[in-house]
């Protein structure tokens, strides 16, 4: 698995030049996220941990390092909302793969499978990524809008700026591509 | 579906949505133009949209929690390899922990797993380091590694030593630890780190999460995560930095979290903050320094080592001065005393108010300075007064038991030093140093010369031939010796100092503090020799160069003091004062106002302005620092009764008899009671009560005084001792005033002036004694003999600045000679 030469390619610049600091990137939003995960388990107040937080507080740990040259606030949190993508949307698949074909002994995840809310999910990330990837292909602008303001907790103001629209267009654009991704998921799960 | 199309459905979308819901369907069917993909594909999202289900409109939160904590849930039947897991202990962003069982043996162990490895190489590579560096540790306080593996999907694990203990955090919260538990604690904590040190491991991750502490108070260390090793090259600082793991930045050491530089500093900043949460406030300033030292911003001002760390906790424990303030000899002095820290303080402040120049037993022969002899006269009698007087004598500890404690601590320690250490000859080598300091710091030189020596065998022998500690040690000790004033002692000294100086240029690049010792040694040998000119330059050049590198500030300062002294020997009075104010300054931001450092510039103060003849300053000054000095060492203590009589002898300069008797007579009447009628300072300020008392034209008080010192003085002393001269003096000067001339004149005879100068610091004896000769010439009506007498004291009290009483017994001594001559 090559999650962080997938980032690579989808950014340019100098940061892209840098397979290891992307690595770095990488592993620390997944652990961010792994984080985040365990303060909801922990029933922390779950409104306080939102994807604006998050991305936010790996920005504050990762903006003094001088070997990531991260140029803008924008430019790495896009960069982290491609992350976390990747990393759930990996989970995801590796879970239902395992449903099918894994005897359970040989992997580490002792999960109880029997649980639909989570199969639901896993079924669905892996259709809202795959329903994202052809999004793309006609729509890039709305694909990396979604992105950021899913996985990277970009606000309008913030997803606004990232594309050069105006936040109506933006509010329009994204209730478009949520109806439309929605639509995507549900009917092949419910 | 193509862009085109999308742009279609969006369309079709946004103008549905416009509508009312009723009228939506009508609409679409018409839009759409039979199309029924596209009429589907519009009404699929114009349902969501209404249904607000999409998952896009759950947070983040919830889909992480679904799809990475869940996988955390536990099977407790779960079995892999030879391990049993049965819960969950613990996980991170770095791995989750399992407690297990091993099948076969049935033991306990704690199983790190690092789920989803796959996602990231660094990850794994880390991982993968933490065995390694985990296998190479065997102590006590760190957990074990037993195993490692990697299960079918990849997954890689190790099981450890499974810890059955509590976060330090949690530890200390349950259980009232005092202070004294907690830093034996803290201290059993180092030594696991130290370990790791020595297998050049640093941890980087110290923090009281990974400590946990079993039932017995064992602490275990945990988490070598990112811990790296020294002699393998750091592949990526990046990786391990601070800012891209989760670590607290509160235990990541500044210059880490920085630019990523790493050394056993890291570790020890880390243990320095641990130690300050430990250990809270309201504490003792001794754990404040030494936190304040481990945790410095700046790593080389940092304990250099674990080693170091624990050496300063060792002091603390053990009740004696810390390394962390190596230079400053006043406070090794007063830390062996804690009982009674005011009282060793200010013996301390005694002493360098004393060696500063002290004319406190003044003879008020005089009070301006004289350029010649001057200087050779308060070198010598600072040293004699030093080391034979008035430490021999004035005891600052007596009357309670803090000698007792201090000499009994300091002798105790010393022989057990190298047995507890041999393994750490440095420790003990300090330890050596530390008391040698405070032996010499109480002119006990014979103690101080034997650990002086152990500390340099031990520095050479650990540290080899061009040892600079050792080196600095040879420096301390000749300076010792040029203070004791001990027969072939200053030969000593100076040979002790050619032979660092020779040695220090062999060394490829000496540190400041190696060559800033070298300067001050030469200057303090200077000093004492009579060379103020010297003594001053390398005073100088030793301050400039403490400025410009980073050489502890209470050193520093402490240069600067000496720099004042060797001015005040120069004549530059003006100079000394600006010194000593700006040190003044200095202490007070650095320790308040009324710290014993601050005092003790205080004192100098006072009498640099003294020097100058800036009489009333001085007493304004003096009167600033009395009252503090009864309240914290109360009006009987030697410090208090030192400036007493330093006021006095102002105030008797300017005439003002009344005041100074008072005075004379207060510190009389303590130090009698304190020290008995026969001490230097009894029979001082009795003395020089009576010089005021005849002055002031109060004959019968004055001679009965001046008598009674004078005979105690031979008694106790000899008739040529300087004490005794001083007497002696006093009582001819009560006698001229009574015209009892020839005994008047018989016993200034009898004054060794020498030794009356080394006594009193006072320069102007010969000029006294000359004036006193003069005015009984002129009562004897040989005003020739009188004219020749006051052309002797001239070059002493013509000058400007000299006491206005003597200048007007000059005057008064001319006038005389001029009426006899104009009657003539």
């Amino acid at each position: 698995m090559t999650a962080p030469q997938k980032v690579l390619v989808d950014e340019s610049g100098r940061i892209a030049e840098d397979q290891r600091a992307l690595d770095d990137l990488f592993s620390l939003t997944y652990e961010e996220l792994r984080r985040l995960a365990s303060l909801v388990r922990r029933n922390s107040n779950r409104a306080s941990i939102n994807s604006t937080a998050l991305v936010h507080e790996v920005w504050i740990k990762l903006k003094d390092s001088p070997r990531l040259v991260l140029t803008s606030i924008p430019h790495f949190k896009a960069i982290a909302a491609r992350a976390m993508r990747q990393v759930l949307v990996d989970e995801a698949r590796r879970k239902i793969a395992r449903k099918r074909g894994g005897d359970g002994d040989a992997s580490f995840v002792p999960l109880d499978e029997s649980n639909e809310g989570t199969v639901r999910c896993d079924a669905e990330l892996v259709a809202l990524d795959e329903a994202l990837n052809e999004l793309a292909r006609v729509s890039p602008r709305q694909a990396h809008m979604v992105e950021s303001r899913f996985f990277g907790g970009f606000s309008v103001a913030e997803t606004a700026q990232a594309v050069g629209m105006s936040e109506s267009a933006v509010e329009r654009d994204w209730r478009a591509a949520k109806a439309w991704l929605a639509g995507r998921i549900r009917p092949r799960y419910q | 579906m193509d862009s085109c199309r999308w742009e279609q459905i969006q369309t079709l979308f946004h103008d549905a949505i416009e509508r009312p819901e009723h009228e939506r369907e009508a609409f679409l069917e018409c839009a759409c133009n039979a199309d029924q993909e596209l009429m589907a594909e519009v009404r699929l999202m114009l349902q969501a949209d209404d249904r607000g289900t999409s998952p896009l409109d759950r947070g983040l939160p919830d889909l992480a929690h679904q799809m990475l904590a869940a996988c955390l849930e536990t099977d407790p039947a779960r079995e892999f390899g030879a391990y049993r897991l049965t819960r969950l202990l613990g996980e991170g962003g770095m791995g989750v922990v399992w407690l297990a069982e091993r099948r076969d043996a049935g033991n306990l162990v704690a199983i790190k797993f690092l789920p989803h490895a796959g996602l990231s190489p660094a990850r794994r590579d880390r991982f993968g380091r933490e065995i390694k560096t985990l296998g190479k540790l065997k102590h006590p306080y760190i957990a074990r590694l037993y195993d490692a593996g990697a299960l079918e999907d990849g997954t890689p694990w190790f099981a450890m030593e499974y810890v059955e203990g509590i976060p330090l955090g949690d530890y200390l919260r349950q259980r009232q630890l005092p202070v004294e538990a907690r830093l034996k604690l803290f201290r059993a904590i180092c030594t696991a780190v130290q370990y790791a040190h020595g297998q050049e491991i640093i941890h980087r991750d110290l923090k009281p999460s990974n400590i946990l502490v079993e039932y017995d108070g064992t602490p275990r260390l945990l988490d070598f995560g990112i811990a790296r090793e020294l002699h393998l090259p750091d592949d990526s600082p990046e990786l391990t930095r601070p800012a891209l793991r989760f670590l607290s930045r509160d235990y990541a050491a500044p210059e880490w979290v920085r630019d990523g530089t790493v050394g056993f500093q890291t570790d020890v900043y880390s243990l320095g903050v641990i130690l300050n949460e430990m250990v809270i406030q309201p504490r003792p300033a001794d754990l404040d320094i030494l936190c304040a030292k481990a945790m410095h911003q700046d790593p080389d001002e940092r304990y250099a080592s674990v080693e170091a760390l624990i050496r300063d906790v060792d002091h603390y424990l053990k009740n004696e001065p810390l390394d962390a303030r190596p230079d400053s000899w006043t406070y090794s002095f007063g830390k062996f005393v804690t009982r009674n820290r005011w009282t060793v303080a200010a013996a301390s402040v005694t002493f360098t108010f004393i060696a500063g120049l002290s004319i406190f037993f003044t003879l008020r022969l005089a009070a301006e300075r004289d350029r010649a002899n001057h200087e050779t006269a308060i070198a010598t009698a600072t040293n004699r007064f030093l080391a034979d007087d008035l430490l021999a004598r004035t005891d600052p500890f007596r009357g309670d038991n803090a000698r007792e404690s201090f000499v009994s601590v300091v002798k105790e320690a010393s022989p057990h030093i190298d047995q507890q250490f041999r393994s750490e000859p440095l420790v003990a080598a300090r330890l050596h140093q530390t008391l040698a300091r405070s032996f010499d710091n109480r002119s006990d030189f014979p103690q101080a010369r034997r650990e002086y020596d152990r500390a340099g065998q031990l520095f050479l022998q650990a540290e080899g031939p061009l040892s600079e500690d050792a080196i600095i040690i040879h420096l301390a000790r000749a300076q010792m010796e040029a203070r004791s004033y001990e027969k072939g002692a200053m030969a000593l000294a100076k040979s002790l100092l050619a032979g660092a100086g020779s040695t220090i240029p062999r060394i490829r690049s000496p540190s400041p503090d190696v060559e800033i010792w070298l300067l001050t040694t030469r200057g303090v040998i200077a000093l004492v020799a009579n060379d103020a000119r010297s003594a001053n330059q390398n005073f100088a050049a030793a301050l400039s160069k403490a400025q410009s590198s980073s050489v502890d500030e209470n050193r520093r300062r402490h240069i600067k003091q000496w720099l004042a002294f060797s001015y005040i020997r120069l004549g530059m009075g003006a100079k000394a004062e600006t010194l000593f104010r700006e040190l003044i300054d200095e202490y007070s931001h650095a320790a308040g106002s009324e710290s014993p450092d601050t005092l003790k510039a205080r004192i100098n103060l006072a009498q640099s302005l003294y020097g100058q003849g800036k009489y009333t300053e001085a007493i304004e000054e003096d009167n600033r620092i009395y009252p503090v000095l009864v309240r914290k060492l109360g009006e009987d203590h030697e410090t208090t009764l030192t400036l007493l009589g330093s006021r006095a002898a102002s105030e008797g300069s300017l005439g003002m008899y009344d005041d100074a008797i008072r005075d004379d007579l207060t510190v009389y009447r303590i130090a009698v009671k304190k020290q008995g009628p026969v001490s230097l300072f009894s029979i001082g300020m009795l003395s020089d009560a009576a010089v005021s008392q005849c002055q002031a034209g109060r004959y019968a008080e004055g001679e009965a005084n001046a008598r009674k010192a004078h005979q105690e003085a031979i008694q106790a002393y000899g008739p040529r001792a300087g004490l005794t001269g001083g007497t002696s003096y006093a009582l001819a000067i009560c006698l001229i005033g009574r015209n009892r001339l020839d005994e008047a004149s018989e016993l200034l005879s009898s004054i060794d002036i020498q030794a009356t100068i080394q006594m009193s610091g006072d320069p102007r004896v010969a000029a006294s004694i000359a004036l006193a000769r003069g005015e009984i010439a002129a009562r004897r009506g040989n005003y020739a003999l009188a004219k020749h007498y006051a052309d002797l004291a001239a070059p002493d009290f013509d000058r400007p600045g000299a006491a206005p009483t003597d200048v007007r017994s000059l005057a008064k001594l001319r006038n005389v000679i001029e009426e006899h001559r104009v009657a003539k």
